[in-house]
Formats: C-alpha cells, sequence, structure tokens
C-alpha cells in the first residue's frame, strides 16, 4: 500500500470502516511510515464533529410541519396537476388524518394561539411562495429562450442576413422563424422604432428588443 | 423561545420504522406510508437543510419542498428504491440552488418574511441559537471548507448517515466517499491548527 492510497483512507480507517485485510495493511504501512502516521495522527486528534442541539428550541416549529406539508401537497397537485386534480387533492387532503398532532393540552392558551396564528401564516407564506417560485421559474424559462432567440436574429440583422419583417406573427414564442439564407437579398433599413421595450407582465425589460 | 411544556407532549415520530416495513405498508395505503416517511426523516430533513443554508425559514421551506416532491415521486415506495437517500440528494441539490439564487430571490423573501411576524418568531430563535453554535471553532473551520467537503462533513458527522448512504446520496462511489472524507477532514485539521500547515 502506497503513500497517497493511505491518504484516502484515513478517515474509514478512523471511522473503522476499511474492510479487515485492508485495515491491517494499513496499519503494517503506518508502522513503518511516519508521514503517514503523522497525518494520521493530525486527522485522529480532531475534536469530535456533533452537529448543533436544536431540538428544543425547534420542537414547536416542527409540531406545524405536518399540518402545512398537507396543505402545501394539496395546493402543488390543484395548482400544477395536469390530470385529475380534483381527485388527488382530496386524497392529499386525508392524507394525515389518521395521525394528528399532538393534542395541545399541556400547551398554555397563548402558545396554543400562537401556534394556530402561525400555522395560518405559515400555510399562506407556503402557498404563496411555492405559486411565486414556480411562476417565476417559468418566466426564466420563457425569457432565457427568447433571450436566444433575440439573440440569434440579431446577430443575423447585424450580418444583414435577415430581414426582421420576416418574423412570423408569434415570433419569440413557440413558432420558430425560418431564417433566410446567407444568400438572400440584402435587407432595406430597419423602419423607425424597431427597437422599443418588451413588457412581459411580471417584469418590465427595458433593453432594446425587435418588434414588427 | 424554549417551551419545557411540549416536552410533555412527545411526537409519535416512529423514527425506528424501516423504510422496507414502510413500502409494505405502502402496498396497502400509500397516504399512511407517506405519512410514516415524513415522520421519520422530516426533522432530520429539516436539520440538513439547515445546516447548508443556515436559515431556519428556508430550511423549513426546503424541508417542505422535499416532502412535496417525495408525495409526487412514483418510485418512492418501490421495491429498492433508496428513500433516504432521496431525500437527502434532493435536499441538497435544493439547498445549494437556494444558496447559490439567494442574492437574486432574497428580496422577494425577505419582503414576504416581514410579513409573517408570528412566525417568524420560532424561526428567530432556532437562527440565533444556530448562530451561536456555528461561532464555535469547529463549526465556523467547517464552514472555510469547499462545498463538497463540507457537505460530505455534514453528511456524515452532523446527519450521521453511513458510507453508502452518503455514496448513494452524492451518487459518488464508495471508494470516492472515503477519499472525499479523508481529504476533508484533513483539511479540517489544517483549519483548526494552521500553525501546522504550513509546511
Ligand atoms: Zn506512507
Amino acid at each position: 500500500m502506497n503513500c497517497w492510497r493511505i491518504e484516502n483512507l484515513i478517515a474509514p480507517f478512523l471511522d473503522n470502516e476499511l474492510p479487515d485485510a485492508e485495515a491491517g495493511a494499513m496499519a503494517d504501512h503506518l508502522e513503518q511510515c511516519p508521514e503517514c502516521s503523522d497525518k494520521v495522527e493530525v486527522v485522529a486528534a480532531l475534536p469530535e464533529i456533533v452537529a448543533p442541539d436544536l431540538s428544543e428550541v425547534s420542537s414547536a416549529l416542527m409540531d406545524s410541519f405536518d399540518e402545512c406539508l398537507k396543505d402545501r401537497i394539496a395546493l402543488s397537485e390543484s395548482l400544477f396537476a395536469g390530470t385529475s386534480s380534483s381527485e388527488h387533492a382530496a386524497e392529499s387532503m386525508a392524507w394525515g388524518v389518521p395521525s394528528p398532532p399532538p393534542a395541545p393540552a399541556a400547551r398554555p392558551a397563548s402558545a396554543t394561539w400562537l401556534a394556530v396564528a402561525a400555522m395560518g401564516l405559515l400555510l399562506a407564506l407556503a402557498g404563496w411562495s411555492l405559486f411565486t417560485q414556480q411562476r417565476i421559474d417559468e418566466l426564466e424559462q420563457s425569457l432565457a429562450e427568447r433571450d436566444q432567440l433575440i439573440r440569434q436574429l440579431e446577430k443575423q440583422v447585424v450580418a444583414g442576413r435577415f430581414d426582421p419583417r420576416a418574423l412570423p406573427q408569434t415570433a419569440g414564442s413557440e413558432v420558430v422563424p425560418v431564417f433566410l439564407p446567407a444568400s438572400a437579398p440584402t435587407p432595406q433599413t430597419l423602419p423607425a422604432g424597431a427597437f422599443a421595450p418588451i413588457s412581459y407582465g411580471m417584469a418590465s425589460i427595458d433593453s432594446p428588443r425587435i418588434v414588427r | 423561545m424554549a417551551q419545557p411544556s411540549l416536552k410533555l407532549v412527545p411526537q409519535p415520530t416512529p423514527q425506528s420504522i424501516t423504510e422496507d416495513e414502510i413500502k409494505a405498508i405502502a402496498a396497502r395505503d400509500r397516504n399512511r406510508a407517506f405519512d410514516l416517511l415524513v415522520r421519520k426523516y422530516r426533522d432530520r430533513i429539516y436539520y440538513h437543510a439547515l445546516y447548508i443554508t443556515k436559515d431556519s425559514a428556508e430550511a423549513f421551506d426546503v424541508a417542505q419542498d422535499v416532502f412535496v416532491r417525495g408525495y409526487h415521486e412514483s418510485r418512492m415506495f418501490d421495491e429498492g428504491f433508496k428513500m433516504k437517500a432521496w431525500l437527502f440528494r434532493v435536499c441538497t441539490n435544493r439547498c445549494y440552488n437556494i444558496v447559490r439564487d439567494k442574492h437574486r430571490r432574497g428580496g422577494i423573501l425577505d419582503r414576504l418574511g416581514k410579513q409573517t411576524d408570528v412566525l417568524t418568531v420560532q424561526h428567530r430563535a432556532i437562527d440565533s441559537v444556530l448562530a451561536k453554535e456555528l461561532s464555535k471553532e469547529m463549526a465556523a473551520a467547517l464552514s472555510n471548507l469547499s462545498a463538497d467537503h463540507r457537505s460530505i462533513l455534514i453528511l456524515r458527522y452532523y446527519d450521521d448517515l453511513s458510507y453508502q448512504e452518503i455514496a448513494d446520496t452524492l451518487q459518488i462511489k464508495l471508494g470516492t466517499v472515503m477519499s472525499r472524507l479523508s481529504r476533508a477532514k484533513a483539511r479540517l485539521a489544517e483549519q483548526l491548527r494552521p500553525e501546522e500547515a504550513t509546511e
């Protein structure tokens, strides 16, 4: 066993995760090689790596996890599932019913009220952020596609190989415009106002865009 | 924000149930199986997200999202499907996307956060304890490592995953788990004893 190999086995060696034969070979090497045994000792001397203990402070939050999730699953189905969404939503609303959260008997009244209020706000937040995030993803995707298409078109225009007026009605969305061949006649100059901002609804993009 | 009274009401969390038992239940009642899956892993997934994002509100959101995806994962209860590795993998990926996109989306989330005063009390309490814990020497050294090294150390020593589970989670070979962990620990030792790392 060479030194390079030893260096890659320090952790499993110390964690007792090596097969016996390999651990034995490694122990033999360490007896003869002070460099490697130094390296192992440095790692072995590390203090224990333990997770921060947050169980106490997070238990109240985790109490609301299941309820929140139930609602979020229902939302995910009703908003985004393509097929028989109502059936699935009903099914998922039933999820968790056999095991409701612990009774709040031991909890002071104010804490119960707090939990109820928290849950309500949480549900609203979860729904809103899920929706927003999906929406942002969709918009970004479509913006990226448009940007790429527009960059291609701009190159063609600059190279004089494409007349923007040849764009089909749905330019930039589903239909990919047919580019003129390189041998096409040089286009006329662009009409005035050919470059103008386009708003995509979510955010207005003010950089120049080709419009018809 | 610690509420001692809550300790009198233990969570009905069957963390000892095995994945095979959950799969057997899924054959009869998928929703019940999913319920058990959530109860088995939700805390650990939330903590994992918390260790990476260091933000309770984000971590809660990620953990919720992981299980929403899990609910829609049709292979979840298939024989041989590694639920735990799947959950940790989805969670890890989601967290790093968030850490990466935080700058871009932070504006929206921050404004949203300010509207949910009651909930943020809980999140802030967790964040402040976490910040205190993370300022300790070991955690601080961890945060100076590369994302790859930090991830694998968190999975192994914070989340307590086995070598094989880490391999499944990160979709790397067992040998790579061993070498990456070894190098990560060596780097960590350098961080904690910088005077000896200068040769
Ligand atoms: Zn050696």
